[in-house]
């Protein structure tokens, strides 16, 4: 019956209740938004940056470095010839280095050519097939062969930059040897070659445009991802290489927490904005309750006379703003993981990167707790005001 | 049923009220008069347990209702005494009918949804049950009123100035449903009322 008292009543103030779910609806569906896609950046970020210690490539910035070697998505700084890796090799702080040259595409996903060690620093696994042995042979990640729908044994052509509108190499074909198993880090976008497919690709071309020139050999890669030994090498390699080279080396943790530092303005502020808009829900809540009660004084009095207690009609009004604060949380979770799929599907389309739809975060658990309270300190006023009446008074005085 | 023993109630303001001695029995219909500031629903407030007199005593039931606590009293109200306020207070969020099982369910009582359908034919208003309580014309509302004092079986029906809104007709009407039913379920009625034509109604009348 109570329920039934509670809900006769939001229902009757249909406007009212609504307006109070929408607000809290926004507030936590923009905070739980930015929640989920926070985590899974930093998350995607943080993985595919494990055990990388510097990135070594061409002069520029270093957080484009690091955006386009570590995780794909940036244009490259520029190339370095793959000698002046040589002496960085042998010094015996460095644990490995790994090459990448980078240029080519096909479809939109890059073409890298590496050496298999990159390949293991991810742990990839095969699918099918096996990895690249001789030139033009490649590796597939899982998401390119099912976007791509590329079978072992098919060949395509590369095109020219890192975007789909490039000129055509079209007479050098790639054959797939491998597809590998999801792997939930960026190689699952990348087309794997060894370096020798990308620099015969690129002489083949200046052969045929330079054409009577004296070819000079010229082996250039784009970056280079270095393991260091111990912690020493951190301390003392990235100046070296800074003052002492034509490359620059960039060290991923740093960047990517700069990154995330820029980002963090921008999230901050949207969660200022959400937190506002949380809390103008509050005070509709209160609004609307302390108008309630002030129409429906003599209903509470009236339900006192019929023997009513007052801790009960407290509670009944506490319930009514608690339920509204929870409809408007469960409405704004569903409308977050709404706007996660959208997000996801965007950037699917545009970065092939995509996001999960998760159960309830940590964070989100919070985000309850905070409507909650939202909640009962909108209603607690207003329902204290039970407390307050006189009954024989409000029912004799019109 | 009913006796109040020289009851008086001050209000802050020291203003007091001294009230005669009244006794009414079961199925026995007092009427009490006075003109407006006599302390009519001052008196009607003490009978209904809603004011605490000053002094004096009363006796509801055999029950000696000033050594009831707050909370006892409540529960007392709720048990004995059924109140036809001047106005027609309902909870407007609720049908007629959820209007009057809601005694049962603030009584304590099961809800008695049986009861509530033998009253609205009684009283005339059954076609009226799942409407809106504000969609009732004014004497349809005090109908319901009466029914929902009935819902508990009360050995006690306190009603204030039930007809002062009513035209001639349903004046007669309202006084005649009060009477029948308070009979039929056994209970003392007393109307406090300025309203004279209820006077030539009731025979048994007290003036304040």
């Amino acid at each position: 019956m109570l329920l039934k008292i509670v809900w006769k009543n939001i229902w009757a103030k249909k406007l009212n209740s609504f307006l109070c779910i929408l607000l809290m609806m926004f507030g936590i569906s923009i905070i739980s938004l930015l929640i989920n896609i926070g985590n899974q950046l930093q998350d995607k970020f943080s993985k595919n940056i494990s055990g990388i210690d510097m990135v070594v490539g061409a002069k520029g910035s270093p957080l484009q470095l690091i955006l386009s070697g570590v995780y794909q998505i940036d244009a490259p700084t520029g190339n370095i010839p793959m000698s002046e890796l040589q002496s960085l090799q042998m010094n015996s702080l460095v644990k490995q280095v790994l090459p990448l040259s980078m240029g080519d595409n096909y479809q939109g996903f890059r073409i890298v050519g590496t050496i298999h060690p990159y390949l293991k620093h991810f742990e990839a696994d095969y699918a099918e097939g096996v990895g690249f042995k001789t030139n033009m042979e490649v590796v597939i990640g899982s998401t390119v062969a099912k976007k791509l729908k590329l079978k072992l044994n098919d060949s395509f052509a590369s095109s020219h930059g890192l975007e789909k509108e490039g000129e055509a190499h079209g007479d050098k074909k790639y054959k797939v040897v491998g597809i590998l198993k999801t792997n939930n880090s960026v190689i699952d976008n990348l087309i794997l070659c060894n370096l020798n497919s990308i620099w015969e690709i690129h002489d083949h071309e200046n052969a045929e445009t330079h054409e009577g020139e004296v070819h000079e050999e010229k082996q250039d890669i784009t970056c280079a991802l270095v393991k260091f030994r111990s912690p020493m090498g951190l301390m003392t390699i990235p100046r070296l290489i800074n003052q002492n080279t034509q490359m620059q080396a960039a060290l991923p943790a740093i960047e990517i927490n700069r990154l995330f530092e820029l980002m963090g303005i921008g999230i901050d502020a949207f969660k200022a904005l959400a937190i506002a808009i949380m809390l103008i829900s509050g005070i509709s809540v209160f609004v609307t309750l302390y108008n309630a009660l002030k129409e429906r004084k003599y209903e509470m009095a009236l339900m006192l006379s019929m023997g009513g207690k007052r801790l009960v009609l407290f509670l009944m009004l506490m319930l009514e703003g608690l339920i509204l604060s929870i409809s408007g949380f469960v409405l704004g979770i569903i409308l977050s993981r709404l706007g996660l799929w959208l997000a996801s599907r965007m950037l699917d389309q545009n970065f092939n990167f995509d996001l999960q739809q998760n159960m309830l975060q940590k964070e989100e658990i919070y985000l309850l707790i905070a409507a909650l309270l939202v909640g009962i300190f909108a209603a607690l006023i207003p329902s204290l005001g039970i407390y307050k009446i006189n009954i024989s008074k409000t029912l004799a005085n019109d | 049923m009913l006796q109040t023993n020289t009851l008086k109630f001050s209000y802050q303001n020291k203003q007091v009220f001294s009230f005669p001695d009244i006794h009414c029995k079961s199925e026995e219909t007092l009427l009490i008069l006075g003109n407006s500031g006599t302390g009519k629903t001052t008196f009607l407030n003490l009978l209904a347990l809603l004011l605490n007199p000053s002094d004096g005593v009363l006796t509801i039931n055999n029950t000696d209702t000033t050594m009831l606590n707050e909370k006892s009293k409540t529960d007392f109200r709720a048990k004995n005494v059924g109140i036809v306020f001047q106005k027609p207070y309902f909870v407007n969020a609720l049908n007629v009918s959820e209007n009057l099982v809601l005694a049962n369910f603030l009584g304590n009582f099961p809800m008695d949804k049986l009861k509530a359908e033998d009253l609205a034919i009684n009283l005339g208003f059954d076609h009226l049950m799942s409407k809106k309580v504000q969609e009732l014309s004014g004497g349809e509302q005090q109908r319901v009123c009466i029914a929902r004092a009935l819902m508990n079986n009360p050995k006690v029906i306190l009603a204030d100035e039930p007809t002062s809104a009513l035209d001639d007709e349903n004046c007669q009407k309202v006084a005649d449903l009060l009477e029948k039913q308070s009979k039929s379920i056994g209970a003392a009625l007393i109307i406090v009322t300025h309203d004279h034509r209820l006077k030539t109604r009731f025979s048994n009348q007290i003036t304040l």
